[in-house]
């Protein structure tokens, strides 16, 4: 093999070395921020990379580099990337009114380690390299989980996570040795010419029964979702905004990698089983997010919901339902750390609870509209990119004719738009307290100011969904 | 019926024997001992398989590793002598009825398999004497033991086996490392300490939330 053949996989070689470089960095510098530069610099040079790089595929053994792989592996880039600004305050004395967060060197190599399973995940070409990257894409976040120190909440979301996370893997490792025995080959392409030949054969449905199980859990798909609430309150809120996006990325890509290519031939029998959970997450996560008054488990609800919503996308066509797939994660990344980034905002001087946004109208009336815009968007209302990205979703499930599940979901988004305002109410017609005008950093109002202009072109401009749906439908 | 045959058999008695023990055993600690038991058995049957490199992974992850993990979890957790609370009906009925959908799905694969053994054979020599295995399927017809550790290795280390994996793994291990250490060393002593017993807030929080959430605000 000459160096020249190595070029398509340069950026999750690329990416390894950053995270080990990260974990090294930190035993030399004292305060953490050369991590933090070299994280940020890294992820952004990655992404670059991703974007405009090597656009030649190649396979090494089972390692699978396609156009469509790059742009799931753009978007853990970016998704990452944002965690990595928003966890900047949360590490600082006095960022945070729940406490200062240790150890950044650990936390940011922790964070790239997840990156480089979510890239194995998405180029998997076998059952065993998914796995493995699924498991690599899952386990440092146990251990950020519990990052925040001397918090008996932190500590309950690592060891509830462990233990949900190690039964789903169990049941996602049970049903692939189904797999490999019903068609003797972990290959993809010979799992999918063995799924052809044989699709009734009840090994194949035992580990596909498995599989959905285990996927499930690791996307908080309804009814497995019961331990999202409680990680996501219980999480530091960085770890949160990565487990919400980057995170259940990766579980949609898992799903998209195994039942959009090698197991697409039994979709269509599974077409009940993925209508059942997407209503049961758009209902479970709907009823339970109008209840809620801390910020994360609103967004743990609300997720489970979004959730409910992306199901509809496996009952499409595959190309056109990867690209609604990317397209809506994309939309809902961006909006969701929007909302993180205010979060992180008011969370210097009181809770991440509902009450905390009390007055924001007043103390800072440019990020109210900007919560305004996150919570029309989240609930789908039109020009916003939470509406494009809601609404090919539902026509790649319409396309094939699940009209009445769509039926179902537009009600349920009607239904989301009343807990949605609830947050504006807060932020707008609740009496506000005594409380400061709050002052932005430069880079929060970077950040702001991007994920803000992001949430209307994204909405109005039709060429990056263009752009994604060609590269992602390959 | 010659030696081998009563040998399995008699080992296949012990085997069940130690799995209904598992879960009739009161003590939780014995019920632990007698898993470990049925999972010596399982290796002792791949041995009679001439499935080496099986039974030394079971004897490896599931007695060395994740046996020896549930012993600890059971001395850290509960009363060595106490006897656990019989199950409710309800429970014991629930678990019949998984139980017997298991064994009917496992005694319908092994029907079919036994049927279907033949074909299958014949349809993997095929599709291995096509695809990229040729070289596997040469060691066969060579009659190298596929499943020795020599062949293992090999294939562990080959670029166009199982590298990446293997590679993918020990970053799996790092990252499980450096997690531990992290969160271990800065949690100190003050997790305990933590002002709301976890399990009954979590009751609390459902209810409209907001004493639990809000509480979190001001410290003990």
């Amino acid at each position: 093999m000459t160096l020249a053949e190595f070029t398509p996989l340069l950026p999750d070689l690329l990416l390894l070395a950053l995270a080990l470089a990260v974990l090294k960095i930190d035993l030399w510098s004292e305060d953490g921020e050369a991590g933090f530069h070299l994280t940020w610099i890294g992820l952004a040079g990655l992404a670059l990379l991703l974007a405009f790089g090597s656009r030649s595929d190649a396979v090494f053994a089972d390692y699978h580099i396609t156009a469509a792989s790059r742009v799931w592996k753009l978007l853990f880039t970016l998704a990452t990337l944002a965690t990595v600004f928003l966890s900047r305050p949360y590490f600082r004395a006095g960022g945070n009114a729940r406490g200062t967060l240790a150890k950044s060197g650990a936390f940011f190599g922790l964070l790239l380690l997840c990156m480089q399973g979510m890239f194995a995940l998405v180029s998997a070409g076998n059952l065993i390299v998914f796995y493995l990257g699924l498991e690599l894409a899952t386990m440092p976040i146990y251990a950020l989980a519990a990052y925040q120190p001397r918090d008996a909440d932190s500590a309950e979301a690592g060891s509830k996570y462990v233990l949900m996370g190690g039964f789903s893997s169990a049941l996602t490792l049970f049903g692939i040795s189904f797999l490999y025995g019903a068609t003797g080959s972990l290959g993809f392409p010979a799992l999918e010419a063995a799924v052809r030949a044989a699709p009734a054969d009840p090994a194949l449905w035992g580990g596909i029964f498995f599989l959905l199980g285990g996927l499930g859990f690791k996307l908080a798909m309804a009814p497995l979702h019961m331990w999202a609430p409680d990680v996501y309150q219980g999480a530091p809120t960085p770890v949160m905004a990565f487990l919400s996006v980057a995170s259940k990325a990766a579980a949609v890509a898992a799903l998209a990698t195994l039942f959009l290519s090698p197991l697409n031939a039994v979709r269509p029998d599974l077409a009940p089983c993925f209508a059942a959970a997407a209503v049961l997450s758009m209902v479970a996560g709907n009823l339970g997010a109008m209840r809620q008054k801390d910020l994360r488990r609103f967004v743990a609800y609300s997720s489970v919901a979004q959730v409910g919503y992306m199901l509809l996308a496996m009952l499409g066509e595959g190309d056109g339902s990867r690209a609604a797939l990317v397209y809506n994660l994309v939309t809902y990344g961006v909006t969701g750390f929007a909302l993180y980034f205010i979060m992180g905002v008011i969370g210097k001087e009181g809770p991440e609870t509902m009450s905390g946004l009390r007055g924001l109208s007043r103390r800072h009336p440019g990020l109210a509209v900007l919560l305004v815009l996150c919570m029309f968007s989240l609930a789908g209302v039109p020009p916003l990119a939470g509406f494009l990205g809601k609404f090919m979703l539902f026509s790649a499930a319409a396309a094939e004719g699940h009209y009445l599940l769509v039926g179902i979901a537009v009600a349920n988004a009607v239904v989301s738009f009343y807990y949605y305002m609830l947050v504006v109410k807060e932020a707008y017609i609740a009496p506000p307290g005594e409380a400061a005008a709050i002052r932005l950093r430069p880079l929060q109002i970077m950040v702001l100011w991007g994920l803000g202009l992001a949430l209307l072109v994204l909405g109005v401009c039709p060429a990056p969904a263009d752009w994604l749906a060609r590269a992602a439908g390959n | 019926m010659n030696v081998r045959d009563a040998f399995f058999y008699a080992l296949c008695a012990l085997l069940l024997g130690l799995a209904v023990l598992t879960v009739a055993a009161g003590n939780l600690f014995r019920a632990a001992l007698a898993l470990l038991g049925v999972l010596l058995c399982t290796a002792v049957l791949f041995l009679l398989l001439q499935a080496e490199m099986a039974a030394l992974a079971q004897v490896m992850v599931y007695i060395g590793g994740i046996m020896i993990f549930v012993l600890y979890a059971v001395l850290l957790t509960s009363e060595l002598g106490g006897r656990m609370p019989a199950p409710s009906p309800v429970k014991m009925l629930l678990g019949v009825a998984v139980a017997a959908v298991a064994l009917g799905f496992l005694a319908g694969l092994a029907q079919k398999t036994g049927a279907g053994a033949a074909a299958a054979r014949a349809r993997m020599h095929a599709e291995s004497a096509t695809k990229e295995s040729a070289a596997s399927s040469a060691d066969a017809e060579a009659g190298v033991n596929i499943a020795s550790l020599k062949t293992l290795g090999q294939k562990l280390l080959d670029p166009k086996g199982f590298l990446i994996p293997f590679e993918l793994i020990s970053v799996l291990l790092l990252a499980a490392m450096v997690g531990a250490i992290a969160v271990a060393r800065q949690g100190g002593a003050g997790v305990r300490g933590g002002s709301e017993p976890g399990a009954a807030a979590i009751s609390v929080k459902d209810q409209g939330g907001a004493g639990a959430a809000e509480s979190r605000g001001a410290p003990p």
